[in-house]
């Protein structure tokens, strides 16, 4: 932990301004710069017998029993029979024997007491000496563990990240307890000068892209990072695309694996959404729950998922090809239904389909910004007076209603956020498309996609590996999930150690056990 | 910043062309006249062509839908007049609200007389015309085919669906009319034997179908049905053969899937057995006898006893069995027999032994494809049949109630 603050100071400030001896000079500089705001604490006392000191905090970002803790081991010090001997080494002594509190720095400049009280370390200055001590006496109000919101399962681990950095570095901890695991802290944003953590494995992630990262997040400048979206889109940069380059979780289980991968993960303080990355297209449509249920429906639910991307993305620019162009690639009878159903309608189907669409759009973002207690109204408002009453009415047929329903619902199935959206914005270009050249519109831009997909890459790696360039390794775990025991290798896509299974893995406690059975575990 | 600025600009140029497309041929769904049907006539030198276009909101029902429900007529016939089939059509334009749609056209119906008088001009607007399908099924009247067009149907809501649909059943399980789609119908014609069969629909009973009305009853005054089979020979109609010689020939064809056949009994000829023939395939044998061609006809059958009215005490016996096959590759016999003979009569190579003998004759061909209906007409046709009873039904003997009476004496 003290890890952290401290690379975070130097890579800080530049402008170093001394400590001086004296210690009512520093608290003067301190005041000044603070202000005297309630929440800010200078305790002076007198420890060792003779030596004047002052404790500095901030009260609402300290943890006011370590605080207590500190200040009662500092003021027994005195009472201490030897105190005496550290009267030349005071400050030795006291970080020696007296402080009670665990992690514990030297300070030598102004600026970084300052930065070591904002992040709520309390600073010990002794009359005197130009140097202060900081012990982490940090402690906020914080979320517990809860269960993730945006990415739930049926199966598998309940716990999702918290606002807190430090809870969710433990929890990667404590799915991966190897020496391997990796943090690597960053302050960025030169106001909120948010901790953000680089977590990966080493040997398995390729090291050369992790300096590559390292570079890019040192290069962010900016005064504010308040949530991991800022750096997706600062390490990214001018790449002009719909589709997510850079994957988020709330589940820790999700980056353990990713890590085991030979992805890394970004974790921004004060966000529960955890960066992944690099990424290719299929990772989106794989669920962490695929990995806990069994590889047959796993596999089964995966093709759903995909279909449904493909639906979410087309069915509605095709029904408005193949009703305004292609009638004839309808059977009769439903061609005849479809005609019934149009007789009457005032508007052509690519209107109809927009007017629908923007309608659901629409309805979505009013879900998602409501407050929770009115959500009902929308359903009802949604279900009954747009959908069974603009049918009713004849302003749009009951077809378009059941395409863009079930458009709607084909988007909530991919499991990623990020890219449903990407589904989305296509759509809408695909039906203009449609609406213009039918089928041979949609095939031309559907050309246009996969040029733009396979042009992609994500910190290096090709957007539709492994299916161009094919890899075919690693299409155990694209369209279909093969069983543990069968994927002995890691995809091979982020780094090089790819044995996952069998005598070539380091550390394993078990592997003659696994290697003969060929029984997956982790 | 020059880049994308002409990245900018080809954007919007490209949105400008999706503008100036005017959306190509983009129709929509309303704007459509779906036919389901057309008919051709002939009125002296000029085409009549007759569309049966459904009219949608009537066969549909459910909410939202704007139309008069179903007290109104499901489709509407209206006829055209041309020098040309496609001028004919043309005209509907005139008449016809709609564009009209042939990419659903279930049948075109054919007079006899248009049929008689040359069927080219209608295969070649088929094969031309990437809108109207070749898959259509082709079905000759008697009269005026715009009147099979105006009869409605019962059960099937639009009558050429069900027109369709008839044919298609009557093919798999009876298979004595042939289901004729029109690129079947230009193959065979264009074939070696240059003949091919059609079948016919006819309006039996007195008055029409016209209106609604009628299905007030559980009787209708008239209904469509599926009748002869119409003889085309090298694109015109030549003659009819009855549904029995239909069979005969669609035995010697081997376009048999399933059907019913009655042959007496073998014990007396005045009753009969049903055998139901599951399937049946013929092997066409051709052979060189005194420089004749002639064909061996071996048909192979097998089916199920369903119904026996014959004094057979026990269909366990194998003799039974046997005698009971035997009627019934007799009946095959004489029904392809006679088929034979009606095409021979008609001089129409509706079996296609033309193509049989270009294949294996290929030298003889050369000489014979001169005078091929001669060549046709002096064919030895010997018509052999093997049916196999594979069941021969729950019951070991015929259910004859006086009998059972004395049994239990």
């Amino acid at each position: 932990m003290s890890e952290s603050t401290k690379s975070g100071i130097e890579s800080g400030s530049d402008a170093v301004k001394a400590l001086s001896a004296d210690l009512d000079t520093n608290i003067k500089w301190l005041t000044g710069e603070l202000g005297s705001e309630p929440d800010i604490v200078i305790r002076q006392l007198q420890v060792l017998r003779n030596k004047r000191a002052a404790l500095v905090y901030i009260s609402d970002i300290s943890d006011n029993g370590l605080i207590n803790s500190l200040v009662t081991s500092m003021l027994d010090e005195s009472l201490k029979p030897d105190a005496g001997e550290f009267e030349e080494e005071p400050l030795q002594g006291l970080m020696l024997r007296s402080l009670s509190v665990g992690g514990i720095r030297k300070l030598d400049s102004l600026d970084h007491v300052l930065l070591a009280i904002l992040e709520g370390c309390s600073v010990i200055m002794l009359d005197g000496f130009a140097t202060a001590i900081a012990a982490d006496t940090g402690g906020r109000e914080k979320r517990g563990v809860e269960e993730p919101s945006s990415q739930t399962v049926v199966r598998g681990p309940k716990e999702g990240f918290t606002e807190s950095v430090r809870t969710n570095t433990a929890l990667i901890r404590a799915k991966i307890k190897s020496a391997d695991l990796r943090m690597e802290y960053k302050l960025i944003g030169k106001r909120t000068r948010t901790t953000v953590v680089v977590v990966y494995m080493k040997g398995i992630a390729d090291e050369q892209m992790i300096r590559d990262v390292s570079r890019r997040l040192d290069l962010i400048d900016t005064d504010s990072i308040l949530e991991s979206g800022y750096i997706e889109e600062f390490i990214l940069g001018k790449t002009f695309t719909p589709f997510p380059l850079i994957q988020n979780t709330e589940r820790p289980d999700a980056v353990a694996a990713g890590l085991l991968e030979g992805q890394f993960a970004i974790i921004v303080d004060g966000t529960p959404f955890v960066l992944l990355a690099p990424v290719t297209f299929v990772k989106f449509f794989q669920s962490s729950e695929d990995y806990y249920q069994r590889y047959d429906i796993a596999s089964f639910l995966r093709l759903i998922r995909m279909s449904s991307f493909l639906v979410s993305m087309l069915f509605p620019s095709l029904y408005i090809a193949i009703t305004t162009f292609h009638q004839e690639m309808l059977p009769t009878s439903l061609l005849i239904s479809l005609a019934a159903q149009r007789e009457g309608v005032p508007f052509p189907a690519l209107i109809e389909a927009m007017i629908m669409e923007l309608t659901f759009e629409i309805l979505r973002e009013a879900g998602v910004r409501m407050p929770r207690i009115i959500g009902s109204a929308i359903s009802i408002v949604g279900a009954l007076v747009l959908g069974q009453s603009a049918v009713q009415a004849g302003l749009v047929s009951a077809a378009m209603v059941i395409v863009v329903s079930f458009t709607a619902i084909a988007s909530f199935v991919i499991p990623s956020v990020n890219m449903g959206s990407a589904a989305r914005l296509i759509r809408f270009g695909m039906m203009f498309l449609a609406g213009s050249f039918g089928l041979f519109g949609i095939m031309a831009g559907l050309m246009v996609i996969l040029a733009h997909m396979s042009g992609l890459r994500s910190f290096g790696v090709p957007y539709l590996t492994p299916l161009s360039p094919l890899v075919p390794g690693n299409l155990k775990d694209v369209f279909i999930r093969v069983p543990w025991w069968a994927m002995k290798k890691r995809p091979a896509l982020f780094g090089k150690a790819t044995a996952r299974q069998g005598s070539a893995e380091p550390n394993a406690g078990n592997q003659g056990k696994s290697n003969g059975e060929g029984k997956g575990r982790r | 910043m020059t880049a994308v600025k002409t990245a900018r600009s080809a954007v919007v140029l490209a949105f400008f062309a999706l503008l100036l497309t005017g959306c190509w041929d983009r129709i929509e769904l309303n704007e459509l006249a779906i036919t389901s049907a057309t008919s051709v006539d002939r009125d002296g030198e000029d085409w009549v062509v007759s569309f049966q276009v459904v009219i949608p909101s009537t066969i549909s029902s459910g909410i939202g839908i704007m139309g008069a429900g179903s007290s109104s007529a499901p489709v509407i016939v209206y006829s055209t007049k041309g020098k040309s089939i496609r001028e004919a059509n043309s005209r509907s334009y005139l008449e016809s609200p709609r564009k009209l749609y042939f990419a659903h056209n279930r049948i075109i119906v054919i007079s006899e007389e248009t049929a008689r008088r040359g069927l080219d001009p209608i295969l070649d607007v088929y094969l031309r015309n990437p809108d109207a399908r070749e898959t259509v099924d082709v079905l000759i009247t008697r009269g005026n085919a715009r009147k099979v067009l105006e009869q409605m149907m019962q059960i099937e809501r639009i009558p050429g669906n069900g027109i369709r649909e008839i044919n298609n059943m009557e093919e798999k399980y009876l298979s004595t009319l042939p289901e004729v789609k029109l690129y079947e119908l230009a193959m065979s014609l264009s074939s070696d034997s240059a003949g091919a069969l059609l079948p016919e629909v006819y309006l039996s009973g007195k008055t029409e179908t016209d209106s609604l009305k009628a299905f007030e009853k559980t009787t209708l005054p008239s209904k469509l049905r599926l009748g002869r089979i119409a003889v085309i020979n090298k694109d015109k109609m030549v003659g009819w053969l009855s549904r029995q010689e239909g069979l005969g020939v669609a035995f010697i064809r081997n376009t048999v899937d399933m059907t019913m056949i009655a042959p007496a009994c073998p014990d007396d000829p005045s009753k009969q057995a049903s055998v139901s023939i599951g399937s049946s395939t013929t092997e066409l044998k051709p052979a060189i006898r005194d420089g004749k061609l002639s064909v061996k006809v071996q048909i192979k059958a097998s089916g199920s006893l369903t119904q026996i009215d014959c004094g057979i005490k026990d269909l366990n016996d194998p003799a039974t069995v046997a005698a009971l096959e035997q009627a019934a590759e007799k009946e095959i016999v004489k029904l392809a027999d006679s088929g034979w003979k009606a095409v021979r009569r008609l001089k129409t190579d509706a079996v296609g032994f033309a193509d049989l003998a270009h294949r294996k004759y290929r030298k003889q061909w050369r000489k014979w494809k001169k005078d091929w209906d001669s060549v046709f007409a002096n064919i030895q046709v010997e018509i052999a049949a093997d049916v196999t009873l594979t069941n021969v039904g729950l019951s070991k003997e015929p259910i004859q109630v006086e009998r059972l009476k004395e049994g239990k004496k």
